[in-house]
């Protein structure tokens, strides 16, 4: 009865709405052109309506990911002839398809919404996500929501509310739609007495608070919008009883749901504890059959087949609940990116990453089934030549289309119901199969070619002796021309990878930078052969050298319980962020840039990794010649697993031997070595994050011998067991909301050497690998509004110092034997980089957009604030020398020492980011650096104070311009701040024209032009040639074809 | 009341985060057991060079091409000795007490970085230490550390220096002779160093040795060959 009440209290309300808003509309030229949308309800159940006609919504979840990209990628800050392409091309097809709706996870700009409404006559779901996948509270961003949080909830209202104010007058909008099943999301830690409640009690707590805010933001909404429908997107329709508790207010459920081919008893529940009318923001299925390992078109289109046939049947006047309006189907295209969404976003991942035992037709008990990259109603096809990646209907977009044909609002149910099963699912299996076969005959399934790149470049380089000497005649010419081809191939559902293939015709040499094609230089052999008046000298030329290499190659299957992946020169990622806590697997990114692998032709990471899945799930193991980029030929294992609240992480890593080469140019090799670490996370207190580790390494070491000095003695010493052990804590914690600090300890005994340090936020605190050391470090990051002020330190100290320079001396019979600093190689340990140090830094950030990440790795490319900058200052004091760095010797073939250690000293670095993005097709990134360092290697150089800056502008996608100076600063390789070569100047400008529309460096045809300047001294290396060059200067221009 | 309760906790709570905080120093502290305590070891400011003539062989080849157990002898005073070139030929060769302590010198340069000069000076010792000793063990591990030279260092040379009113003059020897001339007559004036006693009865005894490695001292000129 009491629902019956309030049916006939929403229907006057209703009612009252529309007539005030219709009086609204007529009176105000603007909100004319906006339509009114309603719902209405009899005896026969729910409608939708809009203008007072009926509206079922046939919707799509919709968004435009291309290849390569994944959620920081926006199709609307792209120049706007693309934007117009994707959508002319996405929508005109959709409308073909009879489709009347959209919902989008990332929010339509209002003139899109209204473009796509006049032009295709599809509407628009307004959804802000508010705070589902994190928040920006008082410039920081949280990860977890925590939606109990009375500032929290402010700044999520005000911002739900702006969107609200700025779409209410727009046409084209559909409803506003709040969160994404956000009831999925309440991890938040809590305050400490719902942290004392069972789980399931604790996730109730916390849903009410999401729950009433709903309720508070959408009371407020309608405020500003009174014409519009509001709603939430429920996680199926958990917490039901919180919902219309909080919800009255609310025009429709909207809700999630991933039932299987049938919604079960959501229908008869809503009408029973709700009575609002249901629209499905998402559901669907997946393409992809992880039982079979295949695509499976017709399961997919079969399955939302049945889901809409019910759906029909559960709408308005069929006898039945009568609530049903619609739906969007989850979701137009497929998404790349979904699986691990950083990783492989140009492969379309095939692992089921959930199990859902209402999609039968591939679900196995204990099994995953669900693949988050297939659920597309078309696939992502090829690239057009308008920059378009083109979708390409299933099957279930065919019968989807006829399914959308259908009005259940004029037909009858058994009309309905009729013509949808007599939709003939044989006729459009067919039809996607002849599709597949027309798309596999212009690529190969098995095999195929995918594009590749030309690049044609000439230089001009001078130097200053040559000039002086010979005018014009002493300039000096190159030129080169150099290819890559990239191939697919997946000779089994299950097999499947790529690789790409390098071939030189002649080689450009610069004077100034070491570049990938070196390998095919020319270059001399010289032979020594013992004759008759001793060694004689011939020498041997080699012009054609490795013309064509293997680039890069990756290849992985994947079985039931495991998956395997072979890697050559691909990148790769570190595991600190799953329980390698010593950093032992480190990380190989950089292939390509300005110090990365591709100029001395190195080819990490290389070799072969083992991914368990249910049983093994948690086991990893990696080995291979060079699994990262300097690695000795090595196995690491790692398993993972949980035990009540903590989460435990076991490695070891074993070295096979030490490899024979330098990894570049003079890195020096490392020693064959193995550790053993355990890790162990846990949050023991709410806000607060506690990680401990133990490390054992360089037991090999053990009973080696070393020297050092205490007082006036020279003490000779053993490796024990005990020095290769080591210990580490790290505590996290939010001091308030906008307060997070952090400290952490490190023991590590003489020979504990652990690998990278997990790095963040810039910092450049002077963290080392090597053990023999007692380590603090901490720091406290505070949010300030939109600005972050975050003050570290770190400060160490050596169990033993470095060993300094004693001479030996003879004294009758007596030896006063001396020492000398200690190295990798002769010695167990050195003191290095672990050196004593006292270290200070602050970094000041300005981020209006704390989404896209100011520290991220491409922020230069996806941070979208219209301005942000950093400043930061790194202040360290190294009170003590260090032991002698190594260099590898390639003459020789072996690591040599310098001889002697660095000086004590002191030395800062002050940078700066600055990025502006002050109209759409224009970004500026400028940095600046100053400070003082010291050269990583050679000793007995004073530390250079160096100054440098550059500016770059990125101008419509298709200009870039690109400005650097720096003076009395290393050159940009590493093996000139160990060497100390230091260049009194150091300038480059460079200009690149895109010829296309992607404007990415990486995928777009170009030509451009480099110029390079350095004026040289003494400490400048062999090029100064003793005074004879003060300059040198190369233009380097090319073309590059991308295809 | 509950305004208390939250207080209360979070009393507790700071109580438990400091507990948190100690219990990694707590460890710190247990693992600290493997801290280097200043009387750890054994202090090697001053060690005495051997002036005696018996030498224990610390390996079957020690003192010959690459091998280098020398430097884990713990008779060797010179195993952990940094020097330069320009102090172990100036100042720790000439002020070592003998022929044992010199081998021991050399031994370790050559152990280091193996080459012909620290080759020959190593076997030049061991020949001396034999003269000393008489002990066949050191005559027959001279002769293998003069037929290293010549298998693996056929080409160094060394130079002499002859002092003269118009400066130094330096004068090249192609090691492998000097070998011949220590093998076969130690007495000849042309020898590098003197005082070697001969390590053969009769030359016949020497050429029947060195012709046994591969190689033929010819008397008169004084030139090692290789034999084809």
């Amino acid at each position: 009865m009491a629902i019956l009440n309030n049916v006939a209290s929403v229907k006057q309300v209703s009612g009252i709405i529309a007539a005030v808003c219709l009086f609204f509309l007529a009176s105000t030229g603007q909100a004319q052109q906006v339509d009114l949308v309603t719902t209405v309800k009899d005896a026969n159940g729910w409608k939708l309506q809009v203008n007072g006609n009926d509206f079922y919504v046939k919707g799509v979840v919709w968004g435009y990911a291309p290849p390569g990209t994944n959620y920081t990628y926006s199709l609307w800050n792209q120049p706007e002839d693309i934007i117009k392409t994707v959508v002319d091309r996405e929508f005109s097809l959709m409308q073909a398809n009879n489709i009347n709706a959209i919902r989008t996870f990332a929010i339509v700009p209002p003139e899109w919404v209204t473009y796509i409404y006049d032009n295709y006559g599809i509407m628009t779901v307004v959804n802000p996500l508010m705070g589902r996948y994190g928040a920006s509270i008082d410039g920081v961003w949280v990860a977890q929501t925590d939606y109990s949080d009375p500032r929290t909830r402010e700044i999520l209202k005000e911002e739900v509310l702006a969107v609200v104010e700025e779409f209410r007058d727009v046409r084209g909008v559909l409803m506003f739609a709040l969160g994404n099943e956000s009831n999925y999301g309440l991890s938040w830690s809590s305050s400490f007495e719902i942290e004392n409640l069972p789980v399931g009690e604790q996730q109730r707590e916390k849903a009410k608070f999401l729950y009433s805010l709903f309720g508070e933001v959408i009371d407020a909404g309608k405020q500003i919008a009174p014409n519009h429908l509001f709603t939430i997107v429920n996680g199926d329709i958990q917490y039901l009883d919180l919902i219309v508790e909080n919800g009255q207010n609310w025009d429709i459920l909207g809700t999630n749901s991933y039932r299987g081919i049938s919604f079960t008893d959501l229908w008869a529940r809503v009408d029973a504890e709700y009575d609002k009318p249901v629209l499905f923001f998402e559901f669907g299925s997946d393409a992809f059959n992880s039982r079979d390992f295949r695509e499976d078109q017709p399961a997919q289109a079969n399955y939302l087949r049945g889901m809409w046939q019910e759906m029909y049947r559960k709408s308005y006047g069929n006898g039945e609940e009568g609530n049903a309006i619609g739906g969007f189907v989850f979701e137009w295209r497929d998404e790349w990116w979904k699986y691990k969404q950083t990783e492989n976003l140009d492969v379309q991942d095939t692992t089921a990453s959930w199990g859902n035992g209402g999609y039968k037709f591939d679900f196995v008990e204990g099994q995953n089934n669900m693949n988050e990259e297939w659920f597309g109603i078309t696939r992502i096809g090829q690239l057009d030549d308008s920059g378009y990646w083109i979708s390409e209907p299933r099957m279930a977009l065919d019968v989807l289309a006829q399914i959308w044909s259908l009005d259940p609002y004029q037909q009858s149910a058994s009309e309905v119901d009729q013509q949808i099963r007599d939709i003939n699912l044989d006729y459009y299996s067919l039809l996607s199969e002849v599709r597949a076969l027309r798309s596999a005959q212009e690529q190969s399934e098995k095999f195929r070619m995918t594009g590749g790149s030309f690049k044609a470049e000439y230089f001009i380089k001078g130097r200053d002796n040559d000039i002086t000497v010979s005018g014009e005649d002493g300039l000096r010419f190159t030129d080169g021309q150099m290819a890559f081809l990239d191939f697919e191939f997946q000779p089994t559902s299950r097999i499947k990878g790529e690789f790409s293939l390098n071939l030189l015709a002649n080689v450009a040499e610069s004077d100034f930078e070491f570049r990938y094609g070196d390998r095919g230089l020319p270059y001399t052999v010289e032979t020594l052969e013992n004759g008759e008046f001793g060694v004689t000298r011939s020498n041997t030329n080699i012009e054609d050298n490795e013309r064509i290499e293997l680039y890069s190659f990756n290849a992985t299957y994947e079985a039931d319980d495991y998956n395997l992946e072979a890697f050559y020169h691909v990148p790769r990622y570190h595991w600190m962020y799953e329980g390698d806590f010593y950093g032992l697997l480190r990380e190989t990114t950089d292939l390509t840039g300005a110090n990365g692998q591709d100029i001395w032709n190195a080819k990490a990471p290389y070799g072969v990794e083992y991914e368990g899945k249910n049983a093994l799930r948690g086991l990893k193991v990696v080995f291979g010649p060079e699994v990262y980029w300097g690695a000795n030929p090595k196995a690491i294992a790692k398993y993972e697993f949980s035990t009540d609240n903590v989460d435990w992480a076991v490695m070891h890593a074993e070295d096979i031997a030490q490899r024979d080469d330098s990894s570049s140019a003079t890195e020096p090799t490392e020693r064959q070595t193995r550790q053993t670490t355990i890790y162990a996370e846990t949050k023991p207190m709410d806000g607060m994050t506690l990680e401990l580790g133990g490390i054992i390494a360089s037991t090999e070491k053990v009973d080696d011998k070393y020297d050092r000095v205490e007082g006036n003695d020279i003490v000779l010493d053993e490796i024990e067991f005990e020095d290769t052990l080591g210990f580490k804590a790290k505590m996290t914690y939010d001091i308030t909301s906008s307060i997070e600090g952090y400290v952490g300890l490190n023991y590590a005994g003489l020979v504990a050497d652990g690998g990278a340090t997990l790095t963040e936020w810039g910092t450049g605190l002077p963290y080392s690998d090597l053990g023999n050391k007692r380590e603090i470090d901490g720091g406290v990051r505070i949010a300030l509004g939109d600005y972050t002020i975050y003050p570290r330190f770190l400060y160490r100290e050596n169990i033993v110092d470095a060993a300094p320079l004693i001479d030996p001396v003879t004294t009758g019979t007596n030896l006063s034997p001396g020492i000398d600093p200690r190295n990798r190689d002769s010695d167990p340990f050195a003191v290095l980089g672990n050196r004593e140090a006292e270290s200070f830094e602050v970094f000041f950030t300005y981020d209006p957009t704390p989404g896209t990440w100011f520290y991220d790795w491409d922020a230069d490319n996806i941070e979208d604030a219209a301005f942000a900058y950093n400043i930061g200052l790194t202040a360290t004091s190294y009170d003590t020398p260090t032991d002698s760095y190594l260099f590898f010797f390639e003459e020789g073939g072996t690591n040599a020492p310098f001889g002697t250690g660095l000086e004590a000293e002191d030395v800062w670095l002050l940078k700066s980011k600055l990025i502006f993005n002050p109209r759409l097709g224009l970004r500026i990134v400028a940095n600046f650096d100053v400070g003082k360092q010291q050269s990583t290697g050679e000793p007995n150089q004073e530390a250079v104070e160096f100054a440098g800056a550059n500016v770059k502008f990125v101008v419509d996608n298709k200009h870039t311009y690109l400005g650097e100076l720096r003076i009395d600063d290393f050159g940009p390789y590493d093996f000139q701040q160990q060497f100390n070569e230091v260049y009194p100047l150091q300038a480059k400008f460079e200009y690149t024209r895109f010829l296309d529309q992607f404007g990415d460096e990486d995928l777009s045809s170009q030509w451009g032009v480099r110029a390079l300047y350095r004026e040289l001294d003494e400490l400048s290396g062999a090029d100064y040639e003793d005074g004879k060059n003060e300059y040198m200067f190369e233009v380097q221009t090319y073309f590059e074809l991308k295809f | 009341m509950m305004k208390n309760t939250v207080n209360t906790n979070a009393h507790k709570a700071n109580i438990k985060s400091w507990k948190y905080f100690f219990l990694p120093l707590m460890l710190v502290g247990v693992v600290g057991c493997g801290e280097v305590d200043e009387d750890d070891g054994d202090i090697i400011s001053t060690v005495p060079l051997p002036t005696d003539t018996s030498l224990n062989l610390y390996c079957e080849n020690v003192g010959v091409g690459a091998e280098s157990c020398i430097l884990d002898d713990p008779a060797n005073p010179y195993a952990r000795t940094p020097f330069t070139l320009e102090q172990l030929f100036e100042e720790l060769d000439e002020d070592a007490p003998g022929p044992k302590a010199r081998f021991y010198l050399w031994g370790t340069a050559q152990a280091r970085s193996p080459q012909g000069v620290y080759q020959f000076f190593t076997a030049l010792n061991l020949h001396y230490l034999y003269g000393a000793s008489g002990s066949e063990l050191i005559r027959e591990q001279t002769l293998k550390a003069y037929r290293a030279l010549l298998d693996n260092y056929f080409d160094s040379a060394w130079f002499l220096k002859v002092e003269t009113p118009d400066g130094d003059i330096l004068f090249p020897r192609k090691l492998k002779d000097a070998v011949g001339l220590n093998i076969f007559d130690p007495t000849d004036p042309d020898v590098l160093e003197t005082g070697l006693v001969p390590l053969f009865a009769t030359t016949l005894l020497a050429e029947q040795a060195i012709g046994e490695w591969g190689y033929a001292f010819n008397i008169d000129n004084k030139i090692m060959e290789a034999l084809e």
